[in-house]
């Protein structure tokens, strides 16, 4: 229930997704983070059979929210449901049909460090995997902006190289959103990145 | 004979642009005769009324003039008299049924004239003259004059006497018959009447001959296996063997003809006895002793003599069968639960030596469930027993864990919307969408899961942790006067955790400082919470709680000092309130102060340590720095010239002096100190 930042975490060189995987637990568990189980976060995306409107929707399953299942539009509507969404967008078949890029998933460990919470999974689409993501989450904390420090140096912890330089777009655009659809959002926007970045191959 | 021919005229309309026209119709017309039929003979022939001759249609014109009507008509206007005449035309044909109508009026009118003055029925007008003048009204009531007759009191007072009396008599029959009848029926109660009374209670139903009741708790959800039947038996003549164990001779109309059979093994009485036992083996007597002894049931009537003398014996041997069977599934219950639970919270695993459950909860402190079960009632060795304190909470929550457990077996929350999961409460179906975490949903689910075995050792604990926590703080304000310290119980407080709010302060300078924690006693440690903050746990053995709160007057009094000085003007060079060192090795905590006078006179060093015994030492010392001896000796180093022109220089220098304490003036620590801090201020 706290604030979170999701990003990709590039490999690298030579090395494949499952040593990458391995060298950021090793990172983790250095710092002192205990294992507590896995995580899911799995997206799936509809488009809507009327030509005219070209949104797609997101619907997303975070193990951490066990009995929501969040929908969104990438240009803001937000919706919390419970876990009856799937059945129900499936009698809804008419207006929106599952897009054919199929499901993404990100599965992985989840650690827990003190008030922190580090999620490293692998993002895969089907039997194909994309690449790594990592999500740290601040628990105590509902206000972004009142946290980014601290979790800058966190990050700088764990991904030296990689942390972000300054507030992501979604957080900088919407501070005061609930904290499941930011999250929703930066792992949306995470799932299409690799999504386009393995179509460009 | 012509036909009416209209049908075919009709018809030949109807077709107007077919090709039947083309054949050339024939078509006949006739007009309708203008005489009616008088009668049509069995041959066909058709016999008319004879049209009218003159004279006779004169004369039926001349019947249908309304000769009275014209005699009011003849102010009226000329113009009116056609309308009008036509009017009485067209009355003409209704005027038979007009005049039907009115007799009928008439008529009903008289007849409810006469029913409504054979039923006296008061008028329905205001007064007598508009009834009079109800053109409706055809019979009616008038008052009759009558001539006033000269009054005689005495027969009046006499007809009235009389009166009375007659009236009288007849009420006392209505008594006396009612009396009689009331004497009948209770001298004697009935089979039925005692079957009445039983079942206003209990619930009994017919099976074949025999009528058999149900005492068990199975209607409100219990799955005992005990099926609780008894059987109500007619009884005949006097038998007085089954008389109840009261002995005595009970009036007679409490000697009912009915008697109750339960099952033998709910004969008897039955107890459920709770105690927190202090196993410390300093003490001879165990003052903290802590029993509670409740016998878990609904029917306290028991416990009350008075209350005794009026209930019918089978309702007493009912009540005491109930009260077996439900000490017996509380005590299964508990039983197989504490053979399951694996609770790590237990010092000792639960031990179950025949009717009596233990466990130590604290190293020295047993938990123990004892189920009492004799032939004679138990009331009589409960009242020896002093020691007994009782502890409410433990026989409410047991009481309303066991309900609830009962209730969910029956009833399930319905959902709103009705589409939703069944089963489900109002707060889980609201945690998909607010939407909860995993770790809150966790905490909900956790917290509502208590079993009895548990809910029991945590109850226990916490009446422990309690006792010992009230303990402590009554031995420190027995101590320690100089702060005074105030602890305030909160109400705001369950089963499982207790609060005592405490304030610290030296009297007379409240305003200067003050020090307020709050103490939680939960069920397996103390936690302490700060006004600045801050969280400390504290493990529940007394000299630990003990050296916590001492360190905390220690601190206290330092920071009060803090303030002081800075309130007074002096200048704080250093305020520790909590290091760790100290020369001597037996303080725990040392909090030191150092201030300088305003005019850097003199510095004033104070030291508030705690021992590892538990005390606080305080170590007062004053250095002068422009005292006269001091002045001397550096002026007879140095020459006059320094000393002179560095005034500054006169301020470094000086040895502490120890403080002779008792002397000084003051009622507590922080006024003594203030005394200190005033005269050395007025030094020089």
């Amino acid at each position: 229930m706290g604030v979170t930042y999701v990003s990709q975490w590039n490999i690298p060189e030579g090395k494949n997704i499952q040593q990458g995987v391995e060298e950021l637990q090793n990172k983790a568990e250095k710092l002192g983070a205990k294992k507590s189980g896995l995580f899911v976060v799995e997206c799936e995306s509809f488009h809507s059979t009327n030509a005219q409107n070209l949104k797609t929707l997101h619907t997303i399953h975070n193990s951490e929210y066990p009995a929501s299942r969040f929908a969104c539009f990438e240009d803001g509507s937000f919706l919390v449901t419970d876990v009856m969404l799937g059945t129900f967008l499936s009698k809804l078949r008419s207006v929106w049909q599952p897009k054919k890029g199929g499901k993404i998933e990100s599965k992985g460990q989840r650690y827990e460090f003190g008030d922190f919470i580090i999620k490293i999974g692998i993002v895969s689409m089907g039997p194909s995997t994309k690449g790594i993501a990592l999500e740290l989450e601040y628990a105590p904390c509902r206000f972004p902006l009142d946290c980014w420090e601290l979790m800058t140096e966190m990050l700088h912890e764990l991904i030296d190289d990689q942390a972000p330089a300054s507030l992501p777009q979604v957080i900088a655009q919407k501070p005061d959103a609930n904290l499941a659809e930011l999250t929703a959002l930066q792992y949306i926007r995470l799932f299409n990145n690799l999504r386009k970045a393995s179509m460009n191959r | 004979m012509y036909a009416k021919l209209t049908f075919s005229m009709l018809v030949a309309g109807m077709h107007p642009g077919s090709g039947m026209t083309e054949q050339n119709d024939k078509i006949s017309i006739a007009s309708l005769s203008e005489n009616k039929i008088q009668e049509i003979s069995y041959d066909g022939q058709e016999t008319y009324f004879k049209p009218f001759t003159l004279s006779e249609s004169l004369t039926d014109l001349a019947n249908r003039i309304n000769f009275l009507n014209e005699d009011d008509n003849d102010c009226e206007d000329g113009e009116e008299e056609d309308p009008k005449g036509f009017h009485q035309a067209k009355q003409w044909p209704w005027r038979d049924i007009h005049s039907h109508l009115q007799r009928a009026l008439i008529e009903m009118n008289v007849l409810v004239d006469v029913i409504s003055i054979t039923q006296n029925k008061p008028t329905t007008l205001k007064d007598s003259a508009a009834e009079s003048s109800d053109a409706n009204r055809y019979l009616m009531y008038d008052l009759a004059q009558k001539d006033s007759e000269p009054t005689k009191p005495m027969l009046q007072l006499i007809t009235k006497k009389k009166c009375l009396a007659g009236a009288a008599k007849i009420l006392l029959n209505g008594y006396e018959r009612l009396n009689k009848a009331w004497t009948e029926t209770s001298g004697q109660i009935s089979f039925h009447s005692a079957l009445l009374k039983l079942r206003k209670c209990w619930r009994v139903r017919r099976v074949g001959d025999k009528i058999m009741g149900d005492l068990s708790y199975r209607t409100a959800g219990s799955n005992f296996w005990h099926s609780g039947a008894f059987e109500v038996i007619k009884r005949s003549g006097d038998d007085t063997d089954e008389e109840s164990s009261y002995g005595s001779a009970l009036p007679s109309r409490l000697k009912s003809p009915i008697s109750v059979e339960v099952s033998s093994d709910l004969l008897g009485y039955a107890e459920i006895f709770v105690s927190v036992i202090n196993l410390d083996v300093h003490r001879d007597s165990l003052p903290d002793d802590v029993s509670e002894c409740f016998s878990l049931n609904f029917h306290d009537l028991m416990q009350s003599s008075v209350l005794r003398v009026n209930q019918p014996p089978w309702h007493q041997k009912l009540v005491n069968a109930q009260n077996v069977l439900f000490c017996k599934e509380f005590f299964t219950r508990l039983t197989k639960e504490a053979i399951q639970l694996r609770c790590r919270s237990l010092y000792s695993p639960f031990v179950i030596v025949g009717d009596t459950i233990s466990a130590l909860v604290f190293p020295h402190t047993q938990l123990s469930v004892h189920l009492r079960y004799k032939q004679k009632p138990l009331l009589d060795e409960k009242t020896g027993n002093s020691n007994i304190k009782s502890l409410f909470s433990f026989k409410h929550t047991l009481l309303q864990l066991l309900q609830k457990d009962h209730s969910k077996q029956l009833n399930i929350p319905t959902p709103h919307p009705t589409s939703a999961v069944l089963g489900l409460t109002p707060e889980m179906r609201h945690a998909s969408i607010q939407p909860w975490s995993s770790m809150q949903l966790d905490t909900t689910l956790k917290r509502d899961d208590d079993s009895l075995a548990e809910a029991m050792v945590k109850m226990a604990k916490h009446y422990e942790v309690r006792r010992r926590l009230a303990k402590v703080i009554k031995m420190i304000l027995n101590e320690y006067s100089d702060p005074d310290i105030q602890a305030h119980w909160l109400t705001l407080s369950n089963q499982y955790e207790s609060c005592v709010r405490m304030t610290m302060a030296s009297f007379g300078y409240e305003a200067c400082h003050r020090t307020v924690f709050q103490a939680t006693a939960m069920a397996d440690k103390v936690k302490f919470l700060h006004r600045e903050g801050k969280i400390v746990f504290v493990e529940v053995d007394e000299s630990c709680i003990y050296k916590y709160l001492v360190t905390l007057i220690s601190g206290h009094q330092t920071l009060t000092l803090d303030k002081l000085a800075r309130n007074m003007g002096w200048n704080v060079l250093q305020v520790t309130p909590r290091s760790g060192i100290d020369f001597n090795s037996s303080v725990i905590n040392r909090g030191s102060l150092v201030a300088s006078s305003p005019s850097f006179d003199s510095y004033v060093g104070i030291v508030c340590s705690t021992t590892y015994q538990g005390t606080v030492e305080y170590d007062v010392k004053v250095k002068y720095t422009k005292s006269p001896e001091n002045k001397s000796t550096k002026t007879s180093k140095d020459p006059e010239l320094l000393a002179m022109q560095f005034d500054k220089y006169m301020s470094i220098g000086g040895i502490w002096q120890k403080v002779n304490w008792q002397k000084i003036y003051g009622r507590n620590f922080i006024n003594k100190v203030e005394t200190l801090l005033t005269c050395l201020v007025n030094y020089d």
